[in-house]
């Protein structure tokens, strides 16, 4: 254990600063990404009107989330500071795995943003097709289980959105038990 | 046989087939007695839907689909039906918007007439505006007095959606930094009043435009103060 190591702790508190200020212009960058997908959206959908409204409810909160990404972001980096100085007393932040995981979250969330828009889209396509499609005396019992699946697609969407948040909390406590080597040192 | 005579046999004939036919139709009116469907509450991913007039003690299930007469393709899980009303609901998808529907109520003895209803058009997601800073970076050809502003924005950006909702003030959120950096401090050698008289009197002149200090420092300055006064009043209850 290393007491009071003044460089790590320089290196920590420049890394807490100089991490804040990069994840905000990182935010900065995919959040034009995000724009540019979210207008694809509006003009897209609004001719393609067959849809399910859970798939716009489910993309809303998954915005939501990429929203919060910030200040998850910021609340990991301040926890990191807290308990490399709680075990190891020496202020180091172990920034680089930090904004890696950050990196991933964003670009995750991102990617299941995409899946919820067009893969939905393509589950929907399917149901309004069997909606549609008439064919009478078929036994309607083998459209009972498939009629959840749309349903079951956009909570698995959800709960993944939510849970790469989570991997990402869990991440900010493992980089110090378990790859102090990646902690960053002035 | 007279006319007479077979007058009166037709008139009891066709008296024979009255009665058979009405004790028919009244019988059938009691057998053939369906659940009939009422729905309520069609939002773009909700529906409501209530039956009465089912028979007690058998299974009941709503069937749906977008043809008035069938196939229905969709249903409701089974359901046991106490008394002669049970309800039950479908919420998003295989339902899409915009789409017209038929649904029946069906129970141990077959299913009724069928009612109809649409589906509201879509919400679409509201256009987002997170990367309207960078833009205004970009146009400004990177102007590092605003840089400041620009780089705290993702974070002090409306929570709930793009064109309103819960915004965090800038101040706030430097106050959270410098928040976490005295809590740190404070892990090591337990104290920070020295640290935080520094930071008080420090945020107090970034504060204040009399220096020429430019405004997006200022809420520095108060995002520094919030953390020191807080770090100064933890530390006078701790010694």
């Amino acid at each position: 254990m290393k007491h009071f190591d003044r460089e790590e702790a320089a290196g920590g508190l420049m890394a807490l600063v100089m991490g804040f200020l990069l994840a905000g212009f990182l935010l900065l960058v995919t959040g034009f990404g995000l724009d540019l997908v979210t207008h694809i959206a509006t003009q897209l959908f609004s001719i393609l009107t067959t849809a399910s409204q859970m798939r716009y409810d489910v993309f809303m909160l998954q915005v939501m989330v990429f929203r919060a990404e910030p200040i998850i972001f910021l609340l990991g980096l301040g926890i990191n500071y807290w308990i490399t100085e709680i075990r190891t007393e020496s202020g180091a932040v172990a920034l680089g795995a930090i904004t890696m995981g950050i990196c991933e979250t964003c670009i995750i969330t991102f990617v299941l943003m995409l899946m919820t828009l067009y893969g939905g889209y393509a589950v929907d396509y399917i149901c309004n097709f069997i909606n549609n499609w008439f064919m009478p005396g078929i036994n309607t019992f083998w459209f009972y289980v498939p009629q959840y699946i749309p349903i079951i697609f956009y909570a698995f969407m959800f709960f993944l959105s939510i849970a790469v948040v989570v991997q990402f909390v869990i991440l900010c406590f493992q980089t110090i038990e378990y790859a102090q080597v990646q902690q960053y040192s002035v | 046989m007279d006319n007479i005579t077979f007058l009166k046999r037709v008139a009891k004939i066709l008296l024979f087939m009255f009665v058979v036919g009405l004790a028919l139709a009244f019988c059938g009116s009691v057998v053939y007695a369906y659940p009939s469907v009422s729905i309520t509450n069609a939002s773009p991913d909700y529906v409501y839907f209530q039956a009465s007039g089912a028979a007690s003690g058998t299974w009941g299930q709503f069937k749906w689909g977008a043809f008035q007469n069938g196939p229905y393709y969709w249903s409701t899980p089974n359901q046991t039906i106490n008394g002669t009303t049970f309800t039950d609901f479908q919420y998003g998808p295989p339902m899409m918007t915009g789409a017209k529907y038929y649904v029946v109520a069906c129970d141990g003895t077959g299913c009724g007439s069928s009612a109809t209803f649409t589906v509201p058009a879509a919400q679409l997601p509201p256009q987002t505006a997170f990367g309207l800073p960078l833009l205004t970076l970009l146009h400004q050809g990177i102007d590092v007095g605003d840089l400041l502003n620009d780089i705290v924005a993702p974070y002090t950006q409306p929570l709930y959606s793009a064109n309103g909702g819960l915004s965090i003030s800038a101040s706030l959120i430097w106050g959270s930094l410098f928040f976490f950096i005295f809590v740190g401090l404070w892990l090591r050698p337990k104290d920070i009043l020295i640290p935080c008289i520094l930071a008080f009197i420090a945020g107090g002149f970034i504060m204040t435009s009399a220096y020429g200090i430019p405004v997006q420092f200022m809420q520095v300055g108060q995002g520094l103060m919030y953390a020191s006064v807080a770090g100064i009043v933890i530390s006078w209850f701790i010694k």
